[in-house]
């Protein structure tokens, strides 16, 4: 058993830290601790670097025991794919050209073209508080705060924050999160907030929220400028009449799956004005 | 705990970086909800076994990391670990060492006492999470608890001739 005279010693011990804990909580709010952010999050790469070895190594063994006519049918598909891609993309050329042409004329400013950067996911925080996830590129890269994230399926997230080795995406399910939406199908727009579940979101501000029917795919609206139009966000997968505040509930599924996603495209509009960049490959 | 004594220096540095990493560890969508308090358990054990090795300074740093890596607040995971460590410390002065079921209800208070004061921030700082799986983990971190301290007890040994 302890004397009083240490118990007290203690206790004093205890409330320093608490009192700069909350001293800490409270500078967190009132001024700009990204420095400090930075250099703790440069101190933990390494171990979410560790943290992501096991399904990096069984990604490595996975493809390296694939049986080698396995291979060469991926191949043989993977290169069909390209074929007809390729032959797409040269039909989305001209007609981007004349696209681009038109809006010359029309002097309606020409829809500048977007860049795509691969990268990597090192860690999922599917915690309570936060969906978010941490990418292999950062500032060194020319990944930068705002940036728009990418899934072969549809849209992924923003990035909030970026260090020279890592950057962290900010998922449509989060809590914190929302994005203008327009219904593929009836062209009313809404809102989808993230709610903190997996993979789910919440429509709100809904237009005409008597037409929505389940299983309309909401697509990105480009409202706001920081997404781009007309990618795929949430299929709406429930319809709920709350009866306490008379509101109609709308949640939805987000098209990418984010336990799944181990590649994310982030993506950014190109600086060169694209007009005269097609009218120079015209001559 | 007098006669208490590490097999190794960095036994308590390492079993809180273990604890950290599977902390961080990416899990599939549910489980992720279920997931037990890693670092609180390990917090816990050398509370009670070495209470003198391990400062508030130490677990207050580490929940500044924790802070970091999940985006929260800065200062969050260090009050409510600090605020974990002197509830345990003052707690198990009180309880028989070898009792498994007192440890346990001291786990349970502990881990709720940590759980609230995590709750209290995230309230505060409007990231309020609207649903019971917030409280999950308490009762896999009280279904873990005997591995966990099982596991660590054996990175000390007894002093003989004392």
């Amino acid at each position: 058993m302890q004397s009083s005279e240490a118990i007290k010693y203690h206790t004093y011990k205890f409330l320093i830290v608490v009192f700069v804990s909350i001293l800490l909580l409270i500078a967190d709010h009132r001024v700009d601790l990204t420095h400090l952010r930075t250099a703790l999050s440069i101190v933990i790469y390494p171990i979410q670097y560790v943290v992501d070895v096991p399904a990096r190594v069984t990604h490595a063994v996975g493809g390296y025991f694939q049986s080698h006519s396995r291979l060469l049918k991926e191949n043989k598909e993977l290169n069909r794919i390209v074929m007809v891609y390729s032959a797409k993309d040269q039909s989305y050329r001209s007609i981007f050209a004349e696209n681009a042409r038109l809006r010359d004329t029309l002097a309606m400013g020409v829809k500048s073209e977007r860049l795509f950067m691969i990268s990597h996911v090192l860690s999922l925080q599917a915690e309570r508080f936060r969906r978010a996830s941490t990418l292999n590129q950062g500032t060194n890269a020319g990944v930068f705060d705002g940036q728009v994230a990418l899934s072969g399926s549809g849209i992924y997230g923003q990035v909030i924050e970026t260090t020279p080795q890592t950057s962290v995406i900010l998922q449509l399910a989060d809590p914190k999160h929302t994005i203008p939406v327009r219904n593929s199908r009836t062209g009313a727009t809404a809102l989808a907030v993230g709610t903190g579940d997996v993979n789910t979101v919440r429509l709100t501000s809904i237009d005409d929220v008597e037409h929505v029917e389940i299983g309309d795919l909401y697509l990105s609206s480009g409202l706001g400028q920081v997404f781009p139009s007309d990618y795929p966000v949430a299929r709406v997968q429930q319809k709920r009449y709350n009866p306490s505040d008379s509101m109609t509930i709308v949640t939805a599924n987000t098209v990418t799956n984010y336990g799944k996603v181990r590649e994310v495209l982030l993506t950014w509009r190109s600086q060169a004005n694209v007009s005269s960049k097609t009218t120079e490959a015209e001559q | 705990m007098e006669n208490l004594s590490l097999k190794f220096s960095g036994a308590i540095l390492l079993s809180l970086l273990g604890a950290f990493v599977l902390t961080l560890a990416p899990v599939n969508g549910v489980f992720g909800l279920w997931r037990p308090e890693w670092l609180v358990l390990v917090i816990i054990h050398w509370a009670i076994y070495f209470p003198d090795r391990i400062s508030y300074v130490l677990v207050g740093f580490l929940g500044l990391m924790l802070d970091a890596a999940w985006q929260l607040s800065l200062g969050q995971h260090s009050l409510s670990f600090v605020v974990l460590l002197y509830v345990v410390i003052r707690l198990s002065e009180r309880l028989s060492p070898n009792s498994l079921l007192q440890h346990l209800f001291m786990v349970l208070v502990a881990t709720s006492v940590y759980m609230l004061t995590n709750l209290w921030v995230l309230t505060a700082t409007d990231n309020n999470p609207a649903n019971w799986g917030y409280w999950y983990p308490v009762f896999t971190s009280l279904l873990i608890w005997p591995f966990v301290t099982g596991l660590l007890k054996r990175m000390h040994m007894e002093n003989q001739g004392r």
